[in-house]
């Protein structure tokens, strides 16, 4: 029987479900024996699923990976891994927009070889020059950020935290004051700086716009986020997300304050967080 | 009619099954990994349901019948089973199930990017920043930017392909070890269902 090579384009029909029985047959039996294509076929349905949770497959193609998403929970559990992926991912871009220009001018002083130094320099304060007038311009029309969760940065007081290329994430989940039995939240942080997000358990989402605040043991504020609302998560379950970096929380405890904010902009105590910092040196 | 198999396989049918992967045992419990994930796969794309308990399935079959004779070529012997396993599920399914309601997002995945966050501790920084940079742009920008990516790292888009994928296997791996250690149930090389 003569056989198709087995490509890229071969492989996606067969995820797709387009393969006659005899082309399906003879892909099964490739990957079987073959761990390189086992893995390229795996790299491609990794493809097929991030694109999938961007919906951007043809209408065909989404339709069948809802299909078999909902038919399997191994594959949920992928789909679901690929959307956290896609998040964790799109929380770095804002932090690399703002590494951007430092990067351009770090590579420019870095890469340039010695005999081109004074054509370099003066493209340098060219370059700086732009940059100068971009950082400017950039600060007063911040970009959209892409991640889920609201940016501290935007709605916080006080000085923005320390520029870093891909700060990663640690994530802590709290229960408010009465259902936490007593048991006290607490968040270990390892050396470095992080974005620490902190999920806000609440007990039912409702229409409502919340205001969060995150005080000191002296009652000092910390950051404040407004304009917050509640996300379902889950069965039924909704929690409120809140981001700040690290370096602002020093070891200590520390209290989030939950406030519905009325139309007339009255607000009304609706619960409390509390945690305490410790950081791992 | 639907209906599930019930099954259960004796611990020496299956050392008997891990030993025929590879006299070692480590190594034998990473190509275990890897059948599962090839038969899993199968099952996917052959649309049949419930694909694990058709894996499971699959395996004691292959395990009892490596008890009783000399099978010469493991794999193809494998594939031939998943695929009697297949026809057999397809005609127990023969009422149409009702589709689950679609969620308007993948649920769950809140979860996952809680372990994800904690797993990607676990990697070194390089590898942190390659596999963020490599998912952080939406396709418009994904060609020139895993372009810029392999000519930092001075290896060609087709190795950085791979690299990330090991990454990405790694992480996944890492949140799937978690969500199980959180529900509080192994994973099936060391928790499958064993009759002694």
């Amino acid at each position: 029987m003569q056989t198709n090579p087995l490509t890229d384009d071969l492989l996606i029909r067969y995820l797709l479900g387009e393969l006659t029985e005899a082309e399906r047959d003879h892909v099964e039996e490739s990957y079987f024996a073959d761990e390189k294509l086992n893995e390229r076929l795996t790299m491609l349905e990794d493809a097929m699923l991030d694109a999938w949770v961007r919906g951007r497959l043809p209408p065909d193609a989404q339709d069948r990976y809802r299909r078999l998403a909902e038919a399997s929970p191994d594959q949920r559990r992928r789909v679901e891994f690929a959307e956290a992926l896609r998040r964790m991912a799109a929380q770095q871009v804002s932090t690399r927009e703002r590494q951007t220009w430092r990067d351009v001018v770090g590579n420019f002083l870095f890469h340039v070889p010695a005999r081109q130094w004074a054509l370099g320099a003066a493209a340098v304060a060219i370059v700086a020059g732009s940059l100068i007038y971009y950082e400017n311009t950039r600060r007063a029309h911040p970009p959209v950020q892409q991640a889920a969760t609201p940016s501290p940065q935007r709605v916080t007081k006080g000085p923005a935290p320390a520029v870093q290329h891909a700060i990663p994430v640690l994530a802590f989940t709290l229960s408010p004051l009465e259902r936490s039995g007593g048991e006290e939240n607490r968040v270990v942080i390892p050396a470095g700086v992080y974005t620490i997000r902190l999920r806000l358990d609440l007990e039912d989402c409702g229409a409502q716009t919340l205001k969060a605040t995150i005080q000191n043991a002296a009652d000092a504020t910390v950051a404040r986020f407004e304009g917050l609302q509640p996300q379902r998560i889950g069965s039924g379950a909704c929690a409120l997300f809140v981001s700040i970096s690290s370096d602002r929380l020093g070891p200590g405890q520390y209290t989030v304050r939950l406030n519905h904010v009325a139309a007339d902009g009255t607000t009304e105590l609706v619960g409390g967080y509390t945690f305490r910092i410790e950081h791992k040196r | 009619m639907s209906g599930k198999i019930e099954f259960a396989l004796s611990q020496e049918a299956f050392d008997r099954f891990l030993a025929r992967l590879d006299s070692d045992r480590e190594r034998a419990g990473q190509k275990y990994e890897t059948l599962r994930r090839k038969l899993i796969m199968f099952f996917r794309y052959r649309d049949c349901p419930d694909d694990s308990a058709l894996v499971d399935e699959t395996i004691d079959r292959v395990a009892r019948k490596l008890g009783e004779e000399h099978i010469e070529k493991l794999m193809p012997y494998i594939l031939a089973v998943a695929r009697r396993v297949a026809s057999e599920a397809w005609r127990r399914e023969d009422v149409p199930r009702p589709a689950p309601p679609v969620p308007s997002q993948p649920p769950g995945w809140e979860q996952q990017l809680e372990f994800l966050s904690v797993c990607m501790q676990l990697l070194p920084a390089r590898q942190r920043t390659l596999v963020l940079d490599y998912y952080q742009h939406d396709k418009s920008q994904k060609i020139e930017d895993k372009r810029r990516l392999a000519a930092d790292l001075g290896i060609a888009a087709t190795a950085l392909r791979v690299r990330v994928f090991r990454i990405r296997r790694q992480l996944e791996q890492c949140v799937t070890n978690k969500i199980r250690e959180a529900v509080g149930t192994g994973n099936g090389f060391e928790n499958r269902s064993l009759k002694n």
